[in-house]
């Protein structure tokens, strides 16, 4: 538990709510003090100032002593504060003694005015049981030495000082409440995805996390989170649903042999049975290997395995090649194929893979063309790109259809593919050949009148 | 189109008098052809199909005491056409075969209203097996008595008896004669015997079979004038009565 984020989180945050709370006390307690003690000596200065000016005055006016005596003795009775005042004459004999303090004390003998100095405010901590702040003025009229208890201006910084020291623990004790609050707030969200992210196995991979409405960290761990479940959701089940349909496509010609087989070793199958049997469980045997060929093809392309040669490749020549292998291959049904001068294009990649790929598009051509009929081989420049086209006046695919006829093992019409020898996994290696290269495969067609497959690849950098 | 309805070889099967028919809807024609004349030997009358849409015109038009549909077809899918013959209260047994091997799919087919399914590839004698037993369950009169020449086999009572004498035999015994006759005439390999009796789907290495099969030739053949289990040298054994 003291090792989870969430405590530590809580820890710090108190850590750093009581510190600060230390540092300001101690700030404005300085601030208090020292304000309050720059006013002490702004008002200790002013009287002295005071003082000064009357005894200044008394000796130009020639008043009598007593006079300015009493004058100053009344002006410190009035005066708020309690103030020490003590005047020597300019020739050293005692002018003036305020009463408090005392016949014995004398304020001269705690202040020592250095020769060359006229003022000195100083504190004093020596004298009687508090400490004062002293101010001494030597001026021709007379030296005047004039104390105020410090006791008014460090009050208040010791009361406050006080209420700090009593809110300081209550304010740690917020700070780890709220502190522990907050963090279980933000990580109760965080254990919710820990939560599902256990439930999560192979077959629960439907489950998300509940969105949550902020745009907030939480908010985008658990996007990220529900993107990724998504995704291998989406390559689950599209493994799922692949192996499923292999081992469909696989019972099905084995299922033919093994009945055809059993009838075979009937004792008295005829001859000429026996031989049709074994001529159909040898074209089972063809078909089963092009299925497993073509899967293994897929299936090391889906794991990366598939190393692809990275060389460059002359489209026009390989065009050309082609197009002589499908003129034999069309001739079968009477198809025309044609193809004019193509340019010369290179794009980069792995040329027996690409002869694969138009190798199927024109074995589909011919498949689903029309007796007599033609088809179309293109190849051009357009947009930086290089552009292969193979058309075919055939059957055409329908809206519906041409969605599907990329994915592994659909075919349109099962019987009619299966008759022509095709094991619906011509497109998808095409497809894949196409994107393996940075390119796309795509398809227009019309019911009845022809499909046109058109394939885009980047041409290799010069 | 639907095949010719073929003439059953011999008459075993039938109410009344009346034919037993079957319908198969399977797509891939060897297949079907396979499983037709199979179906035909046992003594049925069958017709064909090669996709959905006539199977299921077929069926919802003729009144056949099973059906042996094929799941993945062209035209209308096997599914479909399961729940519209069962919303049409269509009475047909309809014994599903089907390439899906996941659980879910075995499933939902019983669940649309097969009353059985068969995993392809399905040996022959499983398939007739299921048959007589759905046909059973449908009401039909079936005669439970395998017979090979003087040799009978009571699949219900588990009886066997060769000239009338009773013969005892293990349960291991007992199987591999019931295989052996639901395939009379036809050479069964060691491996097939293994895997239908035994359940093994692999070469198990041992003589297991050769040995069972000595037991059986001792309790049905020894003290009899006509052998009926054979070996056939490096094929494996048949059961036949001539
Ligand atoms: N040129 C075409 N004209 C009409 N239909 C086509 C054409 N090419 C492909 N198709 C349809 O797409 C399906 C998938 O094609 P493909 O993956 O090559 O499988 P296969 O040719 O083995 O059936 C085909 O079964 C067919 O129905
Ligand atoms: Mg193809």
């Amino acid at each position: 538990m003291f090792r989870s984020i969430r405590f530590r989180l809580a820890l710090w945050y108190t850590i750093v709510v009581a510190t600060t709370f230390v540092f300001v006390s101690l700030a404005i307690y300085e601030y208090i003090n020292r304000t309050l003690s720059a006013s002490l000596d702004q008002t200790i200065t002013n009287e002295v100032r005071w003082i000064i000016t009357r005894l200044e005055k008394s000796k130009l006016r020639s008043e009598s002593r007593q006079t300015t005596r009493e004058d100053i003795f009344e002006h410190a009775g009035f005066f708020p504060v309690k103030e020490y005042i003590e005047i020597w004459d300019s020739n050293g004999t005692l002018f003036y003694h305020s009463a408090n303090l005392g016949d014995e004390d004398t304020l001269a003998a705690y202040a020592h005015l250095p020769l060359d100095q006229t003022f000195q405010i100083s504190t004093i901590t020596t004298f009687r049981n508090h400490d004062i702040r002293l101010a001494v003025q030597k001026t021709p009229v007379g030296s005047v030495f004039l104390a105020m208890p410090t006791e008014s201006i460090t009050a208040p910084g010791n009361q406050l000082l006080r209420i700090f020291a009593w809110l300081g623990p209550l304010v740690i004790i917020v700070a780890a409440v709220g502190g522990a609050y907050l963090a279980r707030k933000s990580f109760s969200k965080i254990n919710q995805v820990i939560d599902i992210a256990q439930r999560i196995t192979a077959d629960r991979l439907y489950d998300r996390i509940p969105e949550h409405p902020t745009d907030d960290e939480i908010g985008k761990i658990i996007s990220t989170f529900n993107d990724m479940i998504s995704r291998l959701d989406a390559s689950f089940t599209q493994m799922k649903q692949f192996s499923a349909d292999a081992s469909h496509e696989l019972r099905t010609p084995l299922t033919v042999m093994r009945s055809q087989l059993e009838t075979a070793l009937n004792s008295k199958i005829t001859h000429l049975e026996l031989k049709k049997i074994i001529a159909n469980c040898l074209d089972e045997t063809l078909r089963m290997s092009a299925i497993i060929e073509n899967l293994l093809l897929l299936a090391k392309g889906d794991t990366g395995q598939d190393h692809l040669k990275q060389e460059k490749v002359d489209l026009g020549k390989l065009i050309r090649e082609t197009y002589d292998e499908s003129v034999i291959i069309a001739s079968q049904k009477s198809i025309t194929v044609t193809l004019d001068s193509p340019p010369h294009v290179i794009v980069s990649g792995d040329e027996q893979r690409l002869h694969q790929m138009l190798l199927n598009l024109i074995d589909n051509a011919v498949k689903y063309g029309r007796d007599r009929g033609t088809i179309f081989l293109r190849l051009n420049k357009e947009d930086g790109m290089a552009k292969i086209r193979v058309a075919d006046d055939g059957i055409g695919i329908s809206e519906h259809d041409m969605a599907r006829i990329f994915d592994r093992f659909y075919r349109v019409d099962r019987a009619r593919s299966r008759e022509l020898g095709g094991v619906g996994l011509g497109l998808s290696i095409a497809k894949w050949i196409a994107e393996t290269h940075g390119g796309t495969i795509g398809v227009a067609s019309k019911v009845d009148k022809g499909s046109e497959f058109t394939v885009i690849l980047p041409l290799s950098p010069q | 189109m639907a095949k010719k309805t073929q003439r059953p070889e011999k008459n075993q099967h039938s109410i009344s008098g009346d034919l037993i028919h079957i319908l198969v809807v399977e797509d891939e024609r060897h297949l079907a052809d396979s499983i037709a004349r199979r179906l035909q030997e046992e003594g049925y009358a069958v017709d064909v199909v090669h996709d959905g849409e006539e199977g299921f015109q077929l069926a919802s038009s003729k009144k056949y005491q099973l059906i042996v549909l094929d799941l993945l077809l062209p035209k209308r899918d096997g599914l479909h056409v399961l729940r519209e013959l069962r919303r049409n209260r269509v009475q047909s047994m309809i014994l599903v075969l089907t390439a899906k091997s996941t659980v879910e799919d075995r499933v939902e087919g019983l669940r649309t209203g097969a009353d059985d399914y068969l995993l392809k590839p399905f040996a022959f004698a499983e398939l007739i097996a299921r048959v007589e037993s759905l046909l059973r369950r449908q009401g039909v009169e079936q005669s439970t008595i395998l017979r090979v020449a003087d040799l009978e086999l009571d699949i219900e009572t588990r009886n066997v008896r060769r000239s009338s004498r009773s013969i005892h035999l293990t349960a291991k015994e007992y199987l591999l004669l019931e295989l052996l006759m639901r395939n009379k005439n036809r050479i069964l390999t060691r491996r097939e015997i293994a895997e239908q009796v035994w359940g093994y789907n692999f070469d198990t290495g041992t003589n297991v079979v050769d040995v069972y099969v000595n037991y059986l030739r001792k309790a049905i053949d020894e003290g009899f004038p006509k052998r009926l289990i054979h070996t056939v040298r490096g094929v494996g054994f048949i059961l036949k009565d001539e």
